[in-house]
């Protein structure tokens, strides 16, 4: 029995190879691929004969109908693609009727990046090739880092139970980025220069701009030298390579924050109107000091800057709750 | 505040025009956000900032514009006639007390009589003044109080001296449940934190935020008593907060008068009133004061060269004294490089060299500061920054759109799946602005299924989201929150799809992860997803967690949205972990070139049979040549017996060195048929 199958298994092979070979058009050679290989082919037949052989046998055997069957696909596939595969039409005929290319294409799936964390990541990009370094701090602060390291006196409003996300003990959430820069502070002597994006949380009413979480980017420099006029040349530049449009205009507007002096708002003019983006200042020497940093060798300067607000400006968004709805129909458009 | 262009004209000349001043005030940091105009006059809003509490009148903002136009600033006239005794023959020692009860509280309290007065309606200018500024004129002697409270920013009140109890007042703690009238005709109950001003039966004001209805003076008030105080601000905010009363006193109590201009502000007051009125002024005033309050500041120094060092500009020494001279500072010893200044009363933000460097530099102008350029300096790779920023891109470009979610989370809706990620409590927001945001979360995909739900009732058919971001989870021994950063994903279709397929859809995105981060062999090796056993709030029997030695690492599954038709599913990983592990590093390794052999097997086994265990089972094996292992399909139904599925495979090998032979493969193959029928009963399928 077994020999006879071999021979049965070399003529079924060479056969087929004859027929594929000789083969005219793809639908003969469909048919030869259904005499050999379809359910009721000739290999499929001697396959079913597996059962009769002695059991030490039968795994061999299967083996050799398989390395038979792989050769005759070969051959098929190789023929196939000289004479091209039964659906589709002779060659001849294909640039005339074959397929209506004006049919659109299959997209395949694409996503998109949030609007805000687009910005953000343009924003660390353009501070990176201004020399500044990516800082990290936690999004749960205690007071020292949110108040007091800030030289935020202890009675000061801003420590007030309702202007804050207080969790336990004097855990908050931060109300503001600068928290990193004590905590980049207290771990690396100067010189420093480094951002800090990230999330802020203020129990604000939420209105078309206000939200109670937003994102901010703070930045810290702290060099021997370091005056007034590098903080305005380094905003100016970001800004100018933020928008890419000379219509824009930026000015620092003195304000009060009590971890700066002086201290600025920043003011963005484009598109025909002034916004405020964020604040800066120069570092506060109380704030140098509990970092145990010299003010009179080290001067540097601060500034936090509204990530929404940018983003906002940047995409034209009216209103800063479609930012945290995530609706499909909004994200997409930023992809 | 409003500010009138006109009422800043009594204290300083103006003939720039509006805008030019409105310009001026906004760029020395009293931003002016609107102009009106009233009549012939113009008002300002101005943003006063909190640490500038002398800009809450007239005076404060026109020696500010004095400053910036090199104007003098008109002297202010206090001047009036006394008169010793009244009718009785009393005087003011006999007519009324103070006693200050509570002089933590209270700074300074000064209290002034006048008599015969008569209440009538204000005058024309008055009236406009008070209007132009949005308040509403009631009576001369009120109207006094609030135009003075609006020109020097001290709060006054005004008692109807003969409708208070008795001769005394008392500055005391009210009494635990005392009642107050206000005479914004609200009523309250007063705290023993309370500050209060009281006569001999009960409490006539709320020291620094509002008078008594009862002691108002009114049309047939003859004599009135003039209170002129400094209280402490922050029992002012606290009082003014608990009991829900603002004012336009409150608002500068709590920012901190000047102490100066308690007696200052009296004198002006009558002043005016004698000017406008006929009455009899008692001559001297009671006045009580803390010890220490109206010593002298003490002297700051400011330096020249350190002035240019903080602003990158030299201003001259000529400039630096006209610029503090004019804001009120006195010069008072040192030289031109080191000059020393006594602050006023009003600055008591101003006690060091840099609070007076940034006075020079903001009238002189911070936007004129000339542009200065910092070194070049290399910024280092972060490596880690790098690896999140390619697992976004990966779920970017796999059709995630990415959400921006809050850190806050709800103790209620998804509790399983929170304390499948950390047992330990969440942490609690004291006060949260959203009931359903009363915890920080433990898991993102709470989060990230509401956003889904949200967009799929929206009609939304098919949502892919993802985020990555932070959770809090609470550890023993830690008094903080441990921050992680996790990544979630969501697919959502309303199309009923096939259950397989979705799930290991929403698991070849964890998948795809762990091979972009290519752990480390050892964390590779330690890391197995397995059924999740235990509730996890996702879907039963369709979950799996990434189990990483004994730390739980990542899950996936599907979670029903109520409401929500077809199939959601869900996945999350601790990224910041993982990351942590992450021993990404690209090295050339020698591939073979020659052909490979492939087998595709299919064999029949029980339900029970994981492909975890096949794939541990074709690892075993230890066949020579073994290249790949890749899952093709699982098939249940009619063709093979209930409770058993059949599932199939291809086995790829392939030699360095050489072309392999069928023979060798089908040996492994035969070996590996053994094991596996040996260890799971399984059959080739035919």
């Amino acid at each position: 029995m077994s020999e006879g199958s071999q021979v049965d298994l070399d003529t079924i092979e060479a056969a087929a190879l004859q027929a594929i070979e000789s083969a005219s058009d793809a639908s003969s050679l469909e048919s030869v691929r259904v005499g050999v290989l379809g359910k009721k082919g000739t290999l499929k037949q001697v396959l079913r004969s597996l059962g009769t052989l002695p059991p030490e046998q039968r795994a061999s055997f299967g083996a050799r109908v398989n390395r038979v069957k792989e050769r005759v696909e070969t051959a098929l596939g190789a023929a196939k693609d000289r004479l091209g595969s039964p659906q589709s039409k002779p060659k001849a005929t294909a640039a005339g009727s074959a397929s209506d290319v004006t049919l659109p294409g299959q997209m395949p799936l694409r996503g998109s990046r949030h609007p805000v964390h687009q910005v953000a990541s343009r924003m660390i990009r353009i501070f990176g090739n201004l020399g500044f370094e990516v800082a990290d701090g936690p999004e749960v602060e205690d007071e020292w880092h949110n108040f007091t390291g800030l030289n935020i006196p202890v009675d000061h409003i801003a420590r007030d139970p309702a202007e804050n996300f207080y969790l336990e003990d004097d855990l908050l959430m931060r109300s503001q980025t600068s928290t990193v820069q004590v905590r980049v502070m207290e771990k690396t002597p100067p010189p420093l220069r480094i951002i800090a994006p990230g999330k802020v949380f203020r129990p604000d009413t939420v209105d078309a701009t206000h939200s109670y979480m937003f994102n901010q980017l703070e930045g810290l420099v702290v060099d021997e030298g370091m005056t007034f006029g590098h903080l305005k040349s380094t905003l100016l530049t970001f800004f100018q390579q933020l928008l890419q449009d000379d219509g824009m205009k930026l000015r620092l507007r003195p304000s009060f924050f009590p971890f700066t002096e002086p201290s600025a708002e920043v003011d963005l003019y484009w598109r025909g109107g002034w916004m405020e983006m964020g604040g800066c200042g120069m570092v506060d020497p109380n704030v140098l000091e509990s970092v145990g940093i010299d003010p009179e060798r080290w001067t540097g300067f601060a500034f936090g800057l509204g990530i929404e607000r940018v983003t906002m400006a940047s995409f034209n968004i009216p209103d800063i709750r479609y930012l945290y709805e995530n609706d499909v129909r909004f994200l997409q458009q930023f992809s | 505040m409003k500010v009138s262009l006109d009422w800043l004209r009594e204290h300083v000349d103006i003939d720039q025009p509006v805008e030019d001043v409105a310009h001026r005030l906004t760029m020395c940091g009293l931003n002016c956000e609107a102009i009106e105009v009233h009549g012939d006059d113009h008002v300002f809003e101005l943003e006063v900032t909190s640490n500038r509490p002398d800009h809450l009148g007239h005076r404060g903002v026109a020696r500010e514009l004095a400053c910036l136009l090199d104007r003098p600033l008109k002297p202010l006239q206090t001047d009036y006639s006394e008169v010793e005794k009244d009718a009785t023959g009393k005087g003011l020692s006999e007519i009324t007390s103070i006693e200050v009860d509570d002089d933590d509280r209270c700074g300074r309290y000064t209290a002034r009589v006048a008599l015969d007065v008569d209440v009538s309606e204000s005058p024309q200018w008055l009236r406009k003044r008070l209007e132009s500024i949005g308040l509403r004129s009631i009576n001369l002697v009120v109207d006094l109080t609030n135009y003075v409270l609006m020109d020097l920013g001290q709060p006054l009140h005004a008692f109807d001296l003969d409708r208070l109890d008795g001769e005394e007042l008392i500055i005391r703690r009210a009494r635990y449940g005392e009642n107050f009238a206000a005479i914004d005709g609200t009523h309250h109950t007063l705290d023993t934190d309370d500050l209060v001003i009281a006569d001999a039966s009960r409490a006539v004001a709320v020291a620094g935020v509002m008078g008594g209805a009862e002691t108002e003076v009114g049309s047939t008030t003859r004599r009135i008593l003039l209170e002129s105080a400094w209280f402490d601000p922050v029992p002012v905010r606290s009082t003014s907060r608990r009991l829900g009363l603002a004012s336009d006193s409150s608002y500068r109590f709590e920012r901190r008068v000047d102490i100066d201009a308690a007696d200052i502000a009296s004198r002006r007051f009558f002043h005016l009133l004698c000017r406008e009125t006929d009455c009899k002024v008692l001559s001297g005033c009671w006045e009580a004061m803390r010890d220490g309050l109206l010593d002298p500041p003490a002297e700051v120094p400011i330096r020249l060269d350190r002035t240019e060092l903080i602003l990158g500009e030299s201003v001259p020494a000529a400039e630096l004294t006209r610029v503090l001279s004019a804001l009120g500072f006195q010069h008072s010893g040192g030289d031109d490089a080191r000059s020393l200044w006594l602050p006023p009363t009003w600055r008591a933000d101003c006690t060091r060299e840099i609070d007076l460097i940034e006075e020079v530099g903001r009238i002189h102008g911070l936007d004129r500061v000339p542009d200065r350029q910092m070194a070049v300096r290399v910024v280092p790779e972060d490596r880690d920054a790098g690896l999140v920023e390619r697992v976004k891109a990966l779920l970017e470009g796999t059709g995630h759109h990415e959400s921006l979610t809050f850190s806050f989370g709800s103790q209620g809706d998804h509790r399983e799946l929170e304390e499948w990620w950390c047992l330990g409590d969440p942490w609690v927001v004291r006060n949260p602005v959203r009931s359903n945001e009363g915890v920080l979360r433990r898991s993102l995909l709470p989060g990230l299924l509401s956003c889904v739900r949200g967009n799929r009732l929206h009609g939304v058919e098919s949502v892919r989201l993802f985020e990555v971001a932070r959770v809090f989870h609470r550890r023993d021994g830690v008094d903080r929150p441990v921050e992680k950063i996790h990544l979630a994903w969501v697919h959502s279709n309303a199309d009923e799809s096939r259950k397989v397929e979705a799930y290991r859809q929403v698991r070849g995105i964890a998948d795809a992860v762990l091979e972009l981060l290519r752990l480390g062999t050892e964390s590779r090796s330690a890391s197995t997803w397995n059924p999740v056993s235990t509730s996890c709030g996702l879907a039963g029997g369709s979950c799996a967690a990434l189990d990483f030695f004994s730390e739980r690492l990542g899950l996936v599954g599907a979670a029903p949205l109520d409401g929500v038709t077809g199939e959601t599913w869900c996945g999350e990983l601790d990224l910041g972990t993982l990351i942590g592990h992450s021993e990404v590093k690209h090295r050339y390794r020698e591939f073979s070139r020659h052909p490979g052999v492939r087998r595709d097997l299919n064999i029949v086994v029980e339900e029970s049979v994981l492909w975890r265990d096949v794939a541990s089972e074709v690892d075993a094996a230890e066949m020579a040549n073994f290249e790949a292992l890749t899952f093709l399909d699982v098939y249940r139904g009619k063709q093979v017996t209930q409770g058993q599925k059949s599932v199939t495979f291809s086995v790829a090998f392939r030699a360095p060195d050489r072309s392999l032979t069928h023979e060798e493969v089908d040996e492994a193959i035969e070996g590996l048929m053994q094991r596996l029928s040996g260890r799971f009963q399984a059959r080739l399928r035919t």
